[in-house]
């Protein structure tokens, strides 16, 4: 069999793109009705389908540790890497009997670009259901055929046996969580290649935020993405009074103050309250960054206080009101919440 | 499984014998139906069938195989369903195995006929290139993504989309051979051939609950349903296949009283 061109001398390949040229890219969540939250991923003819289900009972393996991070069961047909790159992101705080399960479907090829379509899928659907997250996982693949380094392989040029890198990053934090290469490359061209499938992702994150900024309907989850993305307005990483100024949206503040409630009432954070400083940009900690800066004391009862200010704070804005006593009446978690608080403190 | 309490279980049962279900239809009412049909494209035929908040996708692929001994002029067919995890979290692993091979089972009863191959939706002997040699092998894959009742008639219904979507692709036969050699085949890119599919039957699912039987239940109903009769009834309005669920036993006249409904609804 010939040696075939999988870039032409112009500079294409075989499905007339660039090398640098991502394939098509098509989202949709909510796709699987009786799920707590589903997606459908494509990248180019790659389809993946992707379920989430929870909170159920579990049976076995449980991972805590002091930040009280989750299980995450995932479920997968064919590859198990998955796994790992979401339980890396996973640090979705849950209460210890929860656990979510994330199932997949990919209804073409199993080959690496199925991997990093499952991924982004998880992801979505994980966002979907509105599972707190640290931050969203995307990935992508890149290969090195003809000397050229090419972004996002489809089934043909990964089927032409060279150099496949799968990445998965996270795009707010800048970290990796997932790295896996296939055959042989030299290390320089290596580090051109993964530079290559980071760019990659991070478009395909930019996608993702873009899609997900679109539905409008989800205030809660426009919210609690603005939080783990950094979206300009909603200046995360200082965490102070400015929080409710930056966010032009009082009403964004106040959901967001009442989300991070049925958040907060299953962590353990009460216990370590002082250490707080040092657990890094968990959603739950803005919140008591938050409170912390109307009070300059860390006594229980002033944060309840601080709580209770800030709650009222936001509803002086006549149009939030009824928003926001809707949020607290329907579920009257608020007195119940702080007489818990109490009693654990 | 959905969990009802008693009052749910007493409401559903009620109103299905005053004609009146959980959603405003009657009894012999059927959801709105979507049908999307060529959206796997690495297949050879496929479709998507959305029933209320049950949605299924079935895919054809052909390939090129050896016929039956005993049936030389006939192609084959396989049907199989696939019950994703996707669906229920309880069809992780082997949990969907069952409900899988019962669903596959009754499609190939229904749409593929006896053990003859007689009074098959699709004809196999269009199936064959060369006869007693080469035959066109179809994989017929259904994949439940979300099950909120009547699967069946939902499957039957994506398959019989798929089917009419699906392009075999010309195949060109080469010099004669004989004896047992393998003839060479010269299988076209370009041009396909279309499936006549007016012959393969719909499924019509009729769902006993209390005294009466409805069409098209959801999984709610589905729960409180004593037996269930699938019939697939095809243009012409013969019954090709029937299929009984359910433990409780049905009269005679019930189970007659039931097709000629099935017919009159399809």
């Amino acid at each position: 069999m010939s040696k075939t061109e999988y870039v032409s001398p112009e500079g294409l390949r075989l499905d007339g793109r660039r090398p640098m040229e991502m394939r098509q890219l098509r989202a949709e969540i909510g796709t699987v009705a009786k799920a707590n939250g589903s997606a459908v991923f494509e990248m180019g003819n790659t389809k993946v389908i992707a379920a989430v289900y929870g909170p159920r009972e579990f049976s076995c393996w449980f991972v805590v540790d002091d930040e009280c991070n989750s299980v995450f069961q995932v479920q997968n047909r064919s590859q198990q890497l998955n796994d790992q790159a979401l339980a890396v992101n996973g640090d979705i705080t849950c209460h210890p009997p929860d656990h979510g399960g994330v199932h997949f479907d990919s209804s073409n090829a199993s080959f690496s670009g199925t991997r990093s379509a499952c991924i982004n899928a998880a992801t979505l659907a994980l966002a979907d259901a509105g599972i707190p997250m640290r931050d969203i996982v995307t990935s992508c693949s890149a290969g090195y055929l003809n000397s050229t380094p090419l972004l996002d392989l489809n089934y043909i040029e990964d089927s032409a046996g060279g150099p496949d890198v799968t990445v998965g990053i996270l795009p707010k934090l800048d970290k990796v969580t997932l790295l896996q290469m296939e055959a042989k490359l030299p290390v320089d061209i290596f580090e051109n290649v993964m530079g290559l499938a980071v760019e990659g992702c991070k478009a395909v994150a930019n996608y993702i935020k873009e899609m997900l900024w679109k539905d409008e309907d989800d205030a809660l989850l426009k919210q609690a993405l603005a939080l783990s993305m950094n979206i300009p307005g909603s200046d995360s990483s200082v965490g102070d009074a400015e929080m409710s100024e930056a966010t032009n949206d009082q009403e964004l503040a106040m959901g967001m103050s009442c989300y991070l409630f049925v958040v907060l009432t299953y962590l353990e954070f009460l216990c370590h309250m002082d250490g707080l400083h040092n657990c890094g940009s968990h959603v739950g900690l803005k919140f008591y960054y938050l409170a912390k800066s109307y009070q300059s004391s860390i006594t229980k009862e002033l944060n309840m206080l601080a709580l209770q200010m800030f709650m009222l704070n936001g509803s002086i804005d006549q149009s939030e009101e009824s928003d926001v006593s809707k949020v607290l009446g329907d579920q009257s978690f608020m007195p119940s919440i702080i007489s818990s608080e109490l009693t654990q403190m | 499984m959905v969990g009802l309490s008693v009052g749910e279980k007493h409401f559903i049962q009620g109103g299905i014998s005053q004609d009146l279900r959980l959603d405003c239809r009657k009894r012999l009412t059927y959801r709105p139906i979507y049908v999307e049909t060529g959206i796997i494209p690495q297949a050879h035929g496929s479709a998507r069938v959305r029933l209320g908040a049950t949605d299924v996708i079935a895919s054809v692929k052909a390939e090129l195989g050896k016929p039956n001994a005993l049936q030389p002029d006939k192609g084959k067919i396989a049907i199989f369903v696939d019950c994703s995890p996707t669906a229920a979290p309880m069809f992780e692993g082997r949990g969907g195995e069952e409900l899988s091979t019962e669903l596959s089972v009754a499609l190939e009863r229904c749409i593929l006929g006896g053990k003859s191959g007689a009074g098959a939706g699709i004809d196999p002997t269009s199936l064959v290139v060369v006869e007693g040699k080469v035959c066109w092998d179809l994989y017929v894959d259904g994949l439940v993504i979300s099950s909120d009742g009547n699967l069946l008639d939902a499957l039957a219904a994506a398959i019989k989309a798929a089917l009419s979507n699906t392009g075999i692709p010309k195949v060109d036969v080469a010099a004669e051979m004989t004896g047992d050699e393998q003839p060479e085949v010269n299988i076209s890119d370009e041009e396909f051939l279309q499936f006549d599919t007016s012959g393969i039957p719909v499924i019509v699912t009729l769902t006993k609950v209390g005294k009466q039987y409805i069409v098209d239940a959801t999984s709610e109903e589905e729960s409180q349903m004593t037996s269930a009769v699938s019939v697939s009834v095809n243009r012409k309005g013969h019954v090709c296949g029937l299929t009984k669920r359910g433990g409780a036993g049905l009269d005679l006249s019930i189970i007659l009283d039931m097709i000629s409904v099935a017919k009159h609804v399809k």
